[in-house]
């Protein structure tokens, strides 16, 4: 084949390539959909205080593939961290308070990354009420409530069927007006609303302590932020009226002796010594942060 | 340096044969076969390698050193590019030798299926690649081959936790340069097997052994249309491998030895070809 010939066949392949090129892009561009081809139009956004949202990821394989999950789901506004695990094959986010995540978004930045979203998972933060046979998680800092229901019970349903073990779990929780985490899975309810699976319970815990030396917006959020940042804390606000900073955490206590050690890397404290731990009740939780 | 004529310039073409469109590997892919691979979307990734090959015998030893750079680019979550500039370091030819840069490639892989599990990935992919006589093909010996080529492949691949399993067919479709010469088209199957020893996490270096078998056959080169007796051939390769990654980066290396060859004619035969490289995306 002379030379000029081949560079024409070159070219004409080429032009071959918006083939793939158009038809993945009109993929991506359009609604997304899970990779089974299922409509996600009946995902409600998650609302409300959203602790953690953890994603299980088909075709995780390898650590160097995972760089790119990492770098489409960090890109999601709302994302405080992130942990990749290959050998469950999730991706948690710990959600920035405030924000919110939506599962459309979730799903295209993980199949832009070249894998297949399967289940998304949420930790949803808020008290409890009960309502005859029903059990509701009500949104902290939000409107709107979930109907509780245990997984594989036709959840969508509305009737929200749950275990006795369950049910008298979040009997106590709810007798102690308790600020609880639930980890599960939301759906539409069939009757209108809003269902989570509980898959997980956990009670919210918080600290206060007294930190002399906080001086000024900035040196309450740079606190903020190093306290959010240490181990198992879900959320730390700095009230400067008071000189105090209130720490809560998903499913233990905040540890004092760590929380002691970050103020003290801030260069506040010492941080004198108080009265034990408490779980979030009812005269505590949901508090605004005071400044 | 002196300019030789005769066959000199032909075994030379064919030497080129083992570069210019080699399909460098992409993360966990072969390193001298194809694989289903492609770069996440709007990724950027860039890789360096170093490849040696030597031969020798029919009174001659040749011997490459080339440095290949590439950078790829993820278009989309199943369609990637790749740009391959070679380096040639030292060329060396009987007592001829010489350096510059060689003929640059273009790749599009396109990857037309997935099925994804929990743990498991199953992937196919199709590669069209040109490589351009960009190289300086009247260096003694070239650097180019003086004639655009076509690459076509093939590729298949089941990835899991633990082992990698990989298949691929490959055409190389030579055209004929300015002096007459076409090289011999080529055709080569390659089926790999790769194993993780350890289940790492994310943040940890994770390491995975392969094992390649390269299976070439190539046409007799033409000069003016006319075959060239000591040219073309079978050969089959057994290649050991390894990768080792941390987060976006990645070292891979691997050595070719030939195990079987059937070449037509008298030619140098392959003693090794040794490949290292570092990739990194982001």
């Amino acid at each position: 084949m002379s030379r000029a010939k081949s560079s024409l066949v070159a070219v004409a392949l080429f032009g071959l390539l918006p083939a793939p090129l158009a038809g993945a892009e009109s993929s991506a561009e359009t609604e997304p959909r899970a990779r089974d081809g299922s409509s996600t139009e009946a995902e409600i956004p998650l609302e409300g205080e959203i602790a953690r949202c953890t994603i299980s990821v088909d075709g995780l394989v390898c650590p160097f593939c995972a760089y790119g999950l990492e770098k489409k789901l960090k890109k999601l506004d709302g994302v405080r961290s992130l942990d990749i695990s290959l050998n469950e094959g999730t991706a948690t986010l710990s959600v920035t308070q405030g924000k919110n995540l939506r599962p459309a978004d979730i799903r295209s930045a993980v199949e832009e990354a070249g894998f297949t979203p399967r289940e998304i998972s949420i930790t949803v933060v808020g008290t409890l009420s009960i309502e005859g046979r029903k059990v509701f998680l009500r949104l902290r800092g939000a409107e709107g409530k979930y109907l509780l229901s245990e997984r594989g019970t036709g959840e969508a349903d509305g009737r929200g069927a749950l275990n006795e073990k369950t049910r008298g779990q979040l009997s106590d929780l709810a007798g102690r007006g308790a600020v609880v985490a639930i980890t599960g899975t939301a759906f539409a309810l069939a009757t209108g609303g809003h269902g989570l699976s509980t898959d997980v319970v956990e009670q919210v815990f918080s600290i206060t302590l007294d930190v002399p030396g906080v001086r000024g917006e900035k040196g309450a959020l740079r606190l903020e932020e190093l306290l959010k940042n240490a181990e198992g804390v879900y959320r730390a606000s700095v009230s400067l009226l008071d000189g105090q900073v209130t720490v809560e955490s998903i499913g233990r206590e905040p540890g004092r002796a760590a929380l002691a050690k970050v103020v003290a890397v801030a260069g506040l404290g010492p941080v004198p010594e108080k009265d034990a731990d408490r779980p979030v009740g009812r005269n505590t939780g949901g508090e605004e942060d005071k400044r | 340096m002196p300019h030789t004529e005769g066959p000199v310039p032909l075994l030379v073409a064919a030497g080129l044969l083992a570069l210019g469109l080699t399909a460098a590997s992409e993360a966990h892919d072969p390193i001298f076969g194809i694989g289903p691979h492609v770069i996440y979307r709007g990724g950027v990734g860039i890789e360096t390698e170093l490849e040696v090959e030597r031969a020798s015998g029919a009174g001659e030893v040749r011997r490459d050193v080339v440095l290949h750079t590439e950078v790829l680019y993820g278009v989309t979550a199943d369609f990637a590019l790749t740009l391959a500039v070679p380096a040639v370091l030292d060329r060396e030819r009987g007592v001829d030798a010489s350096s510059g840069p060689g003929d640059l490639s273009l790749r599009a892989k396109y990857r037309f299926w997935r099925n994804d599990r929990p743990g498991i990935q199953d992937a196919a992919a199709a590669v069209f690649g040109v490589k351009l006589p960009t190289g300086d093909k009247d260096a003694a010996p070239p650097l180019g081959s003086g004639s655009t080529d076509l690459l076509f492949g093939l590729a298949v691949a089941r990835e899991s936790r633990r082992w990698y399993y990989f298949g691929d067919i490959r055409y190389r479709l030579n055209t004929e340069n300015a002096t007459g010469l076409k090289q011999g088209d080529r055709f080569s199957a390659d089926a790999a097997i790769g194993i993780r020893p350890r289940l790492t996490e994310y943040l940890e270096p994770d390491l995975v052994l392969t094992v390649e078998l390269n299976w070439e056959t190539s046409s007799r080169n033409e000069q003016d249309g006319a075959g060239v007796a000591d040219s073309g051939g079978e050969r089959l390769f057994f290649s050991p491998g390894f990768f080792l990654t941390y987060r976006n980066w990645a070292v891979k290396g691997a050595v070719q030895i030939p195990v079987y060859r059937a070449l037509n004619g008298t030619q140098p035969e392959d003693d090794f070809r040794a490949v290292l490289a570092v990739e990194t995306h982001f």
